[in-house]
């Protein structure tokens, strides 16, 4: 595992694709902090001449979260693409399958290096925060927990672009898919005007689970949601790389 | 060191390996031969565990290809055809990829590697991206990630194919000299590839096994005429007929004038007839310079279309009845 794991870490470096895909995102996040931070200022200054001071771990924090979120949906399909859909146009999927290595091994490598990637990406946004906490008290634990959602969340996504990137040799249909899907996962919170969709399917939403966790509630259900989704994934991915055992 | 019985893969309706039987030696080097969609690929991928048999066994030192896959995956060193390789990677960062996910310890690896780059003659390239170097190199780096792990059984589809003479040549060497410590098992449609590297041949067509012996008990099982070859400096049209007129020769026929070298001719009499001192002095009886008189053998090439001919009439007759 720790072989492919090294191999895809080096594969995403070694192409502009990685580095691009964070810079871009960290660049969107610093804009949007950078902007979040004058709004909340207003806010405050509104809210001071209320009486009652803003809290940033309420006004300011979740949204902010819940937009890097977002933001996530449109980046993780570009990291998971190439995973197989890469590896089955080349060939080199046969030669792997062919080493001393299970298919649980290739899977947990691959994901693992994707995941790390995210992880690296979510960890520099953590400057936009230290930034924001000179200017006024942030509860570190309650943002660790927003933090702890988006990787959860990003687990889940990655988990889903993996599997649609093992059904195919097409790194962009690969990449539809997975933007299908995720988009998919994401409005099932409600885009209707009438609310009918959430009621029957706000349960399944990415969304609704993702905004528990960037206001610092650890609830068991949102926890599961994620790693659940995750694991249906992966365990799907892995049946289609068994699938050739069988097909035929 | 392999066997397999009765061998056989359907993809649906459409049987591509049809209960294919053999066994290859340790330390021996076997060749897969036949034209393309024999079923020599799909074998080897159930032999690399790539896919289960639909039917059959298939055992590697000893170890069941289904149920053993992993010890089998060990045990073997695998090179696809097309060679897929990473060509984002150096040379050398490749072949410690391979060395770690074959489980090479951590400790032998730089040793694994170096070993590798050496016997298959990598130096120059290690520190250049796969996606810049020749194919000949892309070929040498396949079969390096293959003997990794010094694996005793190495399975090489198609391992010259798309190459030039020369890199051919080196490839040829390289799999001999890989012979000496590992079975091996190559699949090619290059006859002449078959004849100088291998110890035994099986003839697969169309997913069936025709023949398997020695490339030379084939050609001499397969061989229906004995043929000479002379050349000799004389009335043509009278040497020719004279030709014909031994006892036992089937056919005479005149190749190519050679002017004042004299002519060039092809005798043909029954396989276990033989004629070269009847021919010999027939001509310096008549007085003819004999410049040339040697017998001449089939080529693999012949077998392998006396293998499908056969085959094709056998079907017509079949047909027929």
């Amino acid at each position: 595992m720790i072989a492919v794991f090294n191999r895809e870490l080096k594969a995403y470096f070694s192409s502009i694709l990685a580095w691009v895909l964070v810079a871009v995102y960290l660049l969107i996040v610093g804009f949007i902090v950078a902007f979040s931070i004058e709004d909340f200022a207003d806010i405050s200054m509104a809210a001071m001449q209320g009486g009652r001071p803003a809290s940033a771990m309420e006004q300011l924090v979740p949204p902010l979260l819940t937009t890097m979120g977002f933001l996530l949906l449109f980046f993780l399909p570009l990291l998971t693409m190439r995973l197989f859909a890469e590896e089955r146009r080349s060939g080199t999927l046969d030669l792997l399958l062919t080493y001393p290595l299970t298919e649980a091994q290739i899977l947990a490598g691959k994901f693992m290096a994707a995941l790390t990637v995210v992880g690296m990406m979510l960890a520099f946004t953590l400057s936009g925060f230290v930034m924001l906490g000179r200017l006024t008290p942030l509860d570190w634990p309650v943002l660790g927990i927003g933090y702890l959602g988006l990787l959860l969340l990003s687990a889940a996504f990655l988990a889903f672009g993996m599997w649609a990137s093992s059904l195919t040799s097409s790194q962009l249909v690969a990449a539809v898919v997975t933007y299908g899907g995720l988009l998919m996962l994401w409005i099932l919170s409600g885009v209707d005007r009438s609310g009918a969709l959430k009621e029957r399917f706000g349960d399944l939403s990415a969304l609704a689970h993702l905004t528990n966790l960037t206001k610092g509630v650890l609830d068991t259900q949102d926890l599961v949601y994620f790693l659940a989704l995750a694991t249906l994934f992966l365990f799907l991915t892995a049946r289609v790389l068994e699938s050739r055992k069988w097909r035929g | 060191m392999i066997s397999a019985d009765r061998l056989t893969k359907r993809f649906g309706d459409h049987t591509v390996v049809d209960s294919v039987t053999f066994e290859v030696e340790k330390g021996e080097i076997l060749g897969f031969l036949g034209p393309n969609a024999a079923g020599k690929t799909t074998t080897m991928k159930m032999l690399t565990c790539y896919f289960p048999p639909s039917e059959g066994t298939a055992r590697i030192a000893g170890f069941d290809v289904v149920a053993e896959s992993l010890q089998v995956r060990r045990m073997i060193g695998f090179l696809p055809e097309n060679v897929p390789l990473y060509p984002e990677m150096t040379v050398r960062e490749y072949l410690e990829f391979a060395a770690a996910a074959k489980s090479v310890p951590h400790a032998d690896r730089r040793q694994a590697v170096t070993q590798a780059l050496d016997r298959c003659n990598l130096g120059e390239v290690e520190s250049q991206l796969i996606g810049t170097i020749s194919r000949g190199f892309r070929q040498r780096v396949g079969l390096g990630q293959a003997i990794i792990n010094n694996p005793p059984v190495l399975i090489l589809d198609e391992p010259t194919v798309g190459l030039d003479p020369a890199q051919i040549r080196d490839i040829r060497e390289l799999i001999k000299e890989l012979g000496r410590t590992s079975t091996v098992i190559l699949s090619t449609h290059i006859l002449p590839e078959v004849s100088l590297t291998c110890n035994r041949v099986v003839i697969l067509h169309k997913g069936r096994i025709r023949e398997v012996d020695t490339p030379e008990n084939l050609t001499a099982k397969l061989q229906t005429v004995n043929t000479v070859r002379l050349q000799v400096r004389g009335p043509q049209e009278e040497v020719q007929s004279a030709l014909g007129q031994v006892q036992g020769v089937q056919s005479v026929t005149r190749l190519e004038e050679s002017g004042s070298e004299g002519a060039l001719f092809r005798v043909q009499v029954p396989r276990n007839l033989e004629v070269r001192g009847e021919l010999s002095r027939l001509i310096v009886q008549k007085g003819w310079d004999l410049l040339e008189l040697h017998p001449e053998g089939i080529s693999l090439e012949e077998v392998f279309l006396n293998v499908v001919q056969r085959e094709v009439e056998t079907n017509q007759g079949g047909e027929a009845a």
